[in-house]
C-alpha cells in the first residue's frame, strides 16, 4: 500500500483522525469534488445527495453522484463554489430529515427501488427460468409503471412503498446525523489538486450513478448533444 | 413551444405533444397514440390506474383546439388492442369534434373496419398527397418524402460532468420523418442517429432542435 499512499500524500494527503478530507480536480469529464467520511456506501448514498441538494439551492446546477466505502463524489459542469459550501455550514444536522426527502424525490433512487418492487408485485412478469413469456402483450418497462403511477395516483401503496423503503432501508438517518456530527467536529482539510489522486481513483471512474438537478430542463439541454455516425 | 420546419416548400408545426401540423393542407398529424392501453393491462390484472388514460384525451383536445385543423390524420396505432370502455370515451371525443379523422392502419389496430366507420372515420393502409407519403411504418420510397410512426423515437443527449438525457423527439432522415409516440404510458425507442438527421426533441413544454456531434469512437 505505500506507493498509493505517497502518491496520495504528493498530490493530497492522507487524513488523520481529525480530518476531514475533501479533494477538488478538473479533469475532461467536469468538475469533480471529492468528500471523504469512511463511513461506508450507504451512509455516503445519503450524504451524496443530501450534499448536492443543499449545493443546488445555492445555485442553479446539475450533479452526476458517485459513491463506495470510502467517499463521494460530486461532478458537475461548472465549478462548485467549496468556500460557499464550507462557510454555508451545508454539513449541519438542521433540517436533516426534511432536506434529505426532498433530496430523494429529486433523485432516481426511489425510481431504482421501485422495479423490484413492481416485480414482486407482479406488475411487470419476467417469465420463468427457460421458459417463453406469454404475455408479451403485457409487457412494460417498471420506468413506464413508476411514470404512470407518478403522474395518476401519486398515493399508489407500491409507489408509496418504493419511497419508504429508500429512505428506511437505504439512507440510513440515523448514521447519517451521527456522520454529520463527527465531520462537524473535525477539521475540514480543502485540497485542490492538479490531477485526480489514487484514493478519488475508484470514485470517480464509477459507472453507476444518481443525478439531481437544479436547473431547468432548457438549461440543460442548451449544454448537451447527440452524437451521430459518421457514414463512412 | 411550437418549431416550425419546411420540407420540399411545405411547411409543417412540430408541436411538443409530438404531433404535426401541416400548414398548407390543414392537416394535423398524430401517431401512436396507443389508445386502451391502460385498460388492456388493467383487464389482464395489472392494475395500473384507472384514470391514467383521461391524460390522452386531455392532450387530445389540447392540441386538436390549438391547431383547429379541418382534419386529424392518425398515422397508425390508434387503439392499443381489443375493443374496451376507451373506445367510448374515444367514440364521444370524436362526435364531439368538427375535424375530419382519417387513420392509416398500424400493426396495433385490429379492431373491425366498422367500428372506424361507426365514427365517421376514413381508414386507409397509406396516404398519398403530391410528394408525401404517410404511413404507419418507416417506408423509403422513390420520389416521396415520408411521414410515419411506429418506432416511438427517443434521443440520448449527453453533456459535461456525465450528464445524460432521454428525451422523445422527431427523428427527421433524408426522405423521412418519424414522429414520436402521442400516447401517455407508451415508452420509447432510443435512435442511433448518422450524419445529416435531424433531431427534434421535445422538453417539457418545448421543442428544441438538437445539436448533432460526431460520435467519438
Amino acid at each position: 500500500m505505500e506507493p498509493v499512499f505517497k502518491r496520495q500524500r504528493k498530490e493530497s494527503v492522507v487524513p488523520e483522525a481529525n480530518e476531514f478530507l475533501i479533494e477538488t480536480f478538473k479533469t475532461r469529464e467536469g468538475y469533480h469534488a471529492i468528500f471523504y467520511p469512511f463511513e461506508g456506501r450507504f451512509v455516503h448514498e445519503a450524504l451524496a445527495s443530501l450534499l448536492a441538494y443543499r449545493i443546488s439551492l445555492l445555485e442553479p446546477i446539475t450533479f452526476s453522484l458517485a459513491y463506495n466505502d470510502y467517499g463521494f463524489e460530486l461532478l458537475s459542469d461548472k465549478e462548485i463554489d467549496m468556500q460557499s459550501v464550507i462557510d454555508n455550514d451545508l454539513f449541519t444536522t438542521r433540517f436533516v430529515h426534511q432536506d434529505l426527502q426532498t433530496s430523494l424525490n429529486a433523485t432516481e433512487m426511489a425510481r431504482r427501488k421501485f422495479r423490484d418492487i413492481s416485480v414482486i408485485a407482479g406488475m411487470v412478469f419476467s417469465g420463468y427460468p427457460g421458459k417463453i413469456v406469454k404475455a408479451k402483450h403485457l409487457q412494460s418497462s417498471t420506468q413506464l409503471l413508476f411514470e404512470v403511477f407518478r403522474d395518476y395516483e401519486p398515493d399508489n401503496l407500491l409507489l408509496q412503498q418504493a419511497y419508504r423503503e429508500t429512505f428506511e432501508h437505504q439512507l440510513e438517518e440515523g448514521r447519517l446525523i451521527q456522520s454529520l456530527e463527527r465531520i462537524e467536529s473535525q477539521n475540514i482539510v480543502w485540497k485542490q489538486c492538479q490531477r485526480p489522486t489514487p484514493f478519488s481513483f475508484p470514485i470517480i471512474t464509477d459507472r453507476l450513478r444518481e443525478r439531481l438537478s437544479s436547473e431547468t430542463l432548457a438549461e440543460r439541454i442548451a449544454k448537451i448533444t447527440a452524437a451521430y455516425m459518421k457514414e463512412s | 413551444m411550437t418549431l416550425e420546419i419546411c420540407i420540399h416548400e411545405n411547411h409543417f408545426v412540430l408541436h411538443p405533444s409530438g404531433a404535426v401540423f401541416w400548414k398548407e393542407k390543414d392537416m394535423l398529424l398524430i401517431s401512436d397514440v396507443h389508445l386502451g392501453k391502460v385498460s388492456h393491462f388493467r383487464r389482464h390484472g395489472i392494475a395500473l390506474p384507472q384514470y391514467a388514460f383521461t391524460g390522452n384525451f386531455d392532450r387530445l383536445s389540447a392540441v386538436a383546439d390549438f391547431f383547429n385543423a379541418s382534419i386529424i390524420c392518425f398515422l397508425g396505432d390508434l387503439f392499443h388492442s381489443k375493443l374496451n370502455q376507451e373506445w367510448d370515451v374515444f367514440a364521444d371525443w370524436v362526435n364531439a369534434r368538427n375535424e375530419n379523422f382519417l387513420l392509416i392502419i398500424g400493426n396495433h389496430d385490429i379492431l373491425k373496419p366498422e367500428k372506424y366507420a361507426s365514427v365517421g372515420m376514413a381508414i386507409a393502409s397509406e396516404l398519398k398527397v403530391g410528394k408525401f407519403l404517410f404511413t404507419h411504418e418507416p417506408e423509403d420510397r422513390d420520389g416521396y418524402f415520408t411521414f410515419c410512426g411506429h418506432i416511438h423515437p427517443g434521443i440520448n443527449l449527453r453533456g459535461l460532468g456525465r450528464q445524460s438525457m432521454d428525451l422523445p423527439c422527431f427523428f427527421q432522415s433524408r426522405n423521412q420523418m418519424i414522429l414520436p409516440a402521442f400516447g401517455e404510458f407508451t415508452g420509447k425507442w432510443i435512435m442511433d442517429p448518422v450524419e445529416g438527421d435531424l433531431v427534434y426533441a421535445i422538453a417539457g413544454s418545448e421543442v428544441v432542435c438538437v445539436t448533432m456531434m460526431p460520435k467519438r469512437l
